[in-house]
């Protein structure tokens, strides 16, 4: 046979799925830890012993102790519980309330979507956290009025979503078929729509959870969120302020916590993403 | 003999916004009776599928009437519509669109079975039957839209329609999407099921080509702007058109 | 006549998996040859080939393609990008698509031809309706102003042509180009590409599962099955004398009109 060109095919191997067991699984430790918190604790995070306040990391305390000489790492560690565990319930509810709203909207539309979607209009208007900050104050702190307070001006952009979504769905092609099967609405909603529009409704969740994480922290810093002697992440930054220069340990041990944290949800949820998506070959 | 479907006058005008009513259907009346196969032959725009979309009760008709099966079914909704769906029911355009993504095609075949009533054991049951019935293997019942090709997922689309066992069976370009292979095969898969069905299964068959409907419809109508401007047999219509623009369609096919 | 195009023994792969396998093929200045196929038998991923429209997911795993004494899956993005226009066009299966929504059909026209030469807004209006009329659009500045989605789909697909002839290429790669309109529109888009090679001397190469509208347009034909070629011939040889079972099966299977 004559000289016939011969060329390999160069494929690149897709890292979503090893990606997506890393990083659930760092997701899942983390959640875990913070359920199990009370056990993982190597010492008890409110036992004060002023003979060791403020000491440097070192092999007994692996990140130092803070000004009342409670171990750090314990701290950290007891801290995962209000700030994870809240994070995920905040998340949580503004899915649920925010794609209910949403769903509603876009399959009845009417009156019912031009009032709901105005009153979400409302909601969207106010400048994010001063508005929760406004109904913290109002409330009172601590950390339950906090998640209450992020929830109120968070729920509409899933209710957005959520809404177009639905929108989408009901002109398919195939959900004239799902009608014509003689589908109720409440089935149609249920068993076709949601399966449908969960998708994209879930990886913003995913991604929404670092961002959340950070307004609860940042309502904590402020005073509004867990009261002391309450480990919470942002609280526990927000007192030990003034440390920061003395004894950075303090503060920075549970910043850092933060920023690994919202690292791994934020990279979980991009992961999600690029799995869901079909042309990204897996 | 009384038809099984009947529209009187049928008008669907489409007010927009800024600009003039469009009128995409204007006053048309025809008869389907038992056992016929009549098909509705006209190009994109002519109002063909917005006829269908009003008979099929997916959009409401601005005026005119639909009786089918001696039931005036023009204004139903919600309940009473659903009941009707067990006489009427259709088979679209785009075969890997005619499925929810997310489900099997044996569920979205035992849908309406399911509606009515019947057990999921049944449904399986006669689910499998309905899938031979159509030239597709049993285990289809397992796979999604995605996973089967075109005019596999147009067969299914046929089982889903018949499952329910209507009186009249409505294809909306049923295979304009298809290469031309595979509509021949949808065609005759057709026609086998009016010839097991008799006089019990009705097809309206909308498309935009008449070469495919001489030897497989009893009747035609050509539609145009939203009139019909002629009807008679397939043989008729093509031999001698009285219409102009018919002339024009015949003379334009390849 | 030299001939302008030579495919040799080429396969294709998406992803690993051969999709066309040892297909071999050439095509003479002003030559139409019809690439006929079902769905999934490697047609439209054959043209593409020639054009680097593969992705990365696909790659010319063995062969040539020969245009004009270059080898087209070897030559660098850059060179391939500069051929791409001027001297090979592609018509897509929905051209209404292949516009972008938002901007007028003149000022996409435009850019197209900006990116392969220099030419100002006057000139390009005066070659733009020169070409718009010689292939029988009857108000060319009317469509140069439309937006994609206020002309029809036929309208569309036709632009599309005029769109690619802009650039006056030598070959002309039309992807399923009737595959999504109505037959009467079939026709007008057929008698379209016949005007453009009786008026430019184009080649084209046409891609379509219908074997009516291939016989109605090509010199040549080449029957694609399951990305093997079953059969090559003079179009009136291939229809009148199919010697594949599967290229009768084809013949078979394309409704005609019984006058």
């Amino acid at each position: 046979m004559s000289e016939v060109t011969v060329r390999k095919q160069k494929l690149r191997k897709s890292t979503v799925k090893m990606r997506l067991i890393i990083f659930g699984t760092l997701a899942v430790l983390l959640v875990v830890c913070s359920f199990f918190s009370a056990y993982l604790t190597p010492y008890d995070p409110y036992l004060q012993n002023l003979d060791i306040a403020k000491q440097a990391p070192s092999a007994q305390h692996l990140l130092g102790t803070d000004r009342y000489g409670r171990d750090m790492l314990s701290r950290v560690i007891a801290g995962s519980r209000a700030s994870i565990f809240s994070t995920l319930l905040l998340v949580a509810i503004i899915t649920a309330l925010g794609t209910a709203v949403g769903v509603t909207c876009g399959w009845v539309g009417g009156w019912v979507d031009t009032v709901l979607m105005r009153i979400s209009d409302v909601f969207l208007a106010f400048p994010g956290l001063v508005f929760a900050l406004a109904v913290a104050g109002s409330l009172g702190g601590g950390l339950q009025n906090a998640i209450i307070a992020l929830a109120a001006i968070s729920w509409p952009k899933y209710a957005r979503i959520a809404r177009s979504q639905t929108l989408a769905q009901k002109e398919t092609q195939w959900m004239k078929a799902v009608r014509l099967s003689g589908s109720g609405t409440g089935k149609i909603i249920l068993k076709h729509i949601l399966p449908n529009i969960l998708g994209p409704i879930l990886v913003t969740s995913m991604l929404d959870i670092g961002t959340m994480m950070m307004e609860l922290a940042a309502l904590s810093f402020l005073g509004l969120g867990a009261k002391p002697p309450i480990p919470e992440w942002g609280s526990m930054m927000s007192d030990t302020r003034s440390l920061m220069t003395t004894s950075p340990w303090i503060t920075f041990s549970p910043g850092i916590a933060i920023f690994l944290s919202v690292m791994i949800f934020n990279l979980l949820g991009d992961t999600i993403r690029d799995y869901a998506d079909p042309k990204s070959r897996r | 003999m009384e038809p099984i479907l009947k529209a009187e006058n049928l008008t669907k005008v489409f007010s927009r916004q800024g600009q003039e009513d469009f009128t995409a259907v204007n006053g048309i009346s025809f008869e389907l009776f038992p056992g016929e196969c009549l098909a509705i032959i006209g190009e994109s725009g002519s109002g063909k599928t917005t006829a269908v979309n009003m008979i099929s009760r997916l959009i409401d008709a601005t005026s005119g009437q639909i009786t089918l099966n001696d039931q005036d079914i023009t204004h139903l909704k919600g309940k009473a519509l659903r009941e009707v769906y067990r006489t009427m029911q259709m088979v679209f355009q785009t075969p890997t669109d005619s499925f929810d993504p997310r489900r099997t095609l044996g569920d979205g075949i035992g849908e309406s079975l399911r509606n009515v009533g019947v057990s999921k054991a049944e449904t399986r049951k006669k689910v499998e039957a309905l899938l031979e019935k159509c030239g597709l293997p049993k285990e289809f019942a397992r796979r999604y839209p995605h996973q089967v090709s075109g005019g596999q997922c147009q067969r299914a689309a046929i089982a889903r329609a018949l499952a329910i066992e209507p009186k009249l069976l409505i294809c909306d370009e049923a295979t304009s999407a298809l290469d031309v292979t595979v509509q021949k095969e949808i065609i005759e898969l057709l026609n086998e099921l009016r010839a097991q069905q008799g006089q019990s299964l009705s097809i309206l068959f909308i498309c935009h080509d008449i070469s495919q409907v001489q030897q497989f419809a009893d009747r035609v109508l050509v539609m145009y702007h939203g009139n019909i401007v002629e009807a008679g047999t397939p043989d008729e219509v093509i031999r001698t058109p009285k219409n102009d623009y018919t002339k024009r369609l015949i003379d334009s096919v390849l | 006549m030299e001939e302008l195009l030579r495919y040799e023994h080429v396969d294709i792969s998406y992803l690993g998996v051969p999709t066309v396998r040892d297909v071999s093929f050439t095509l003479a200045p002003g030559e139409i040859l019809g690439i006929v196929g079902e769905s999934g038998s490697g047609k439209s991923t054959l043209i593409k080939a020639a054009m680097g429209l593969l992705g990365a997911e696909g790659c010319v795993t063995r062969g040539d393609i020969w245009y004009k004494g270059k080898n087209l899956p070897d030559l660098p993005q850059k060179e391939l990008r500069k051929l791409c226009g001027p001297e090979l066009g592609y018509i897509f299966q929905s051209a209404g698509s292949s516009f972008c929504p938002i901007r007028t059909v003149g000022a996409q026209l435009y850019e197209t031809m900006r990116e392969h030469e220099r030419i100002s807004k006057a000139d390009f209006e005066a070659r733009a309706m020169e070409m718009l009329q010689k292939l029988g659009f009857e108000n060319g500045k009317r469509i140069l102003e439309s937006y994609p989605f206020e002309l029809s789909g036929g309208m569309q697909q036709r632009i599309g042509i005029a769109a690619a002839m802009l650039l006056k290429p030598s070959v002309l790669f039309a992807d399923e180009p009737t595959s999504a309109l109505d037959v009467t529109i079939q026709k007008q888009v057929v008698e379209e590409m016949l005007l453009v090679r009786k008026t430019f001397g184009t080649a084209v190469v046409l891609v379509a599962h219908n074997l009516g509208v291939i016989g109605a347009m090509a010199d040549r034909v080449l029957v694609l099955k399951d990305g093997e070629a079953v059969e090559y011939g003079k179009t009136q040889e291939v229809l009148t004398n199919p010697q594949a079972d599967y290229t009768k099966a084809l013949l078979a299977a394309v409704p005609k009109l019984r006058r």
